[in-house]
């Protein structure tokens, strides 16, 4: 299921999403699909997600591949510790 | 030794990985020049391609339907910026050749613009922007670059009030500049007329008509306008001598009023001599 999610949130940001971007600057809500699995699952299944996303990101947007897939996997890091540490503060 | 690595391992699993995808990635990168990676990307830029020009079709509606509606608005724009140039263009021309009349005429002129053409009750009259503050008096002539425009009426502070040539009560001596023959202009409401001149006079149609020596009203010779017709009376002994002046009274802007005023003087001799006829 998220990676039909996914593939679909991929269509979008590369079709649709290019159409409302103001200046060149235009939400990524592939990202926002990562990290609201990410969030829902793990860091682990972030990570793993986030690699496969931007892998599949790279091959349709025909752009440098390696490039998402990095960026991607990396992303998903940020979301979990923002977490974990908002959760030790409150507790 | 194994057990710590597994140890570690459960701890930093989740770093671990992700170090590893991040090397995988970054392995990844130089690939990108290698001809089969190469093939899968033209192939998926291939495909998105399609899928973009199906969505452009719809974005190109959007947006050409703006750019229209923002080249509607820019046309209006530089519609009123041509009519405004138009506008000057036609008002630095008339400015030029009314300075070109200051030069060559010997009277004083006050420069002035038209502002009203319209008023009610009264044909023929308009109202100008000089008055008595410019020293503009009632019975100054008013002309323009093609010739003479009417006489002043009426003057208030800043105001003048004129009487034009196409006004029905406007009678003015005028002359034929070829032959010299005196005659006397009036509008009758559609043509400019120079009635009951005697057939024998010389005038012919093309000559040119001025403002007669004779008026007390004008100086002489101002531009009038040139012969246009002639109708002889059925009795055969008189003329009417159609007129067509010089200065297009429709599209009369900027006039300039001739700063001198009829002789009292020669009113009063004339007044006398009428007396002594009566």
């Amino acid at each position: 299921m998220p990676v039909i999610i996914g593939i679909i949130a991929i269509v979008l940001q590369l079709t649709l999403i290019p159409l409302i971007s103001f200046d060149f600057i235009l939400p990524d809500i592939l990202l926002i699909v990562l990290v609201y699995f990410t969030l829902l699952k793990g860091q682990l299944f972030g990570t793993v997600y986030g690699f496969i996303l931007g892998f599949l990101f790279d091959i349709f947007s025909g752009g440098l591949i390696g490039s998402a897939m990095f960026s991607k996997t990396l992303a998903d890091l940020q979301p979990v510790i923002s977490l974990a540490k908002t959760e030790s503060i409150i507790t | 030794m194994y057990k710590i690595l597994k140890k570690f391992y459960s701890s930093f699993k989740e770093y671990i990985i992700l170090i590893f995808l991040l090397l995988v990635s970054l392995s990844i990168l130089p690939l990108n020049k290698k001809a089969n990676v190469k093939t899968l990307r033209t192939y998926a830029l291939g495909n998105m391609a399609l899928v973009n020009s199906v969505i452009s079709k719809f974005k190109n509606l959007y947006s050409l339907s703006r750019q229209v509606k923002q080249l509607e608005q820019k046309n209006a724009e530089l519609m009123i910026q041509v009519n405004q140039l138009r506008e000057y263009g036609l008002v630095n021309s008339e400015l030029k050749n009314l300075l070109k009349l200051k030069d060559s005429t010997n009277f004083p002129l006050i420069p002035s613009t038209i502002v009203t053409k319209f008023i009610p009750g009264r044909e023929g009259y308009l109202i100008i922007n000089v008055g008595s503050k410019d020293n503009v008096n009632i019975g100054m002539p008013v002309v323009n670059e093609s010739g003479f425009v009417g006489i002043v009426t009426d003057t208030t502070g800043e105001f003048s009030v004129v009487k034009t040539l196409k006004s029905p009560d406007s009678k003015l001596a005028v002359r034929d500049q070829r032959s010299g023959v005196d005659g006397i202009l009036s509008w009758n409401g559609n043509e400019f007329i120079i009635q009951n001149v005697p057939t024998t006079d010389d005038v012919n149609i093309g000559d040119r008509i001025v403002t007669s020596p004779v008026s007390t009203i004008s100086p002489p010779s101002l531009p009038i306008g040139v012969v246009n017709s002639k109708k002889t009376s059925i009795a055969g002994l008189l003329t009417d001598v159609s007129i067509v002046p010089f200065v297009d009274f429709v599209k009369l802007r900027n006039v300039a009023v001739l700063k001198i005023i009829s002789n009292s003087e020669i009113d009063h001799i004339e007044e006398k001599l009428l007396k002594e006829v009566n």
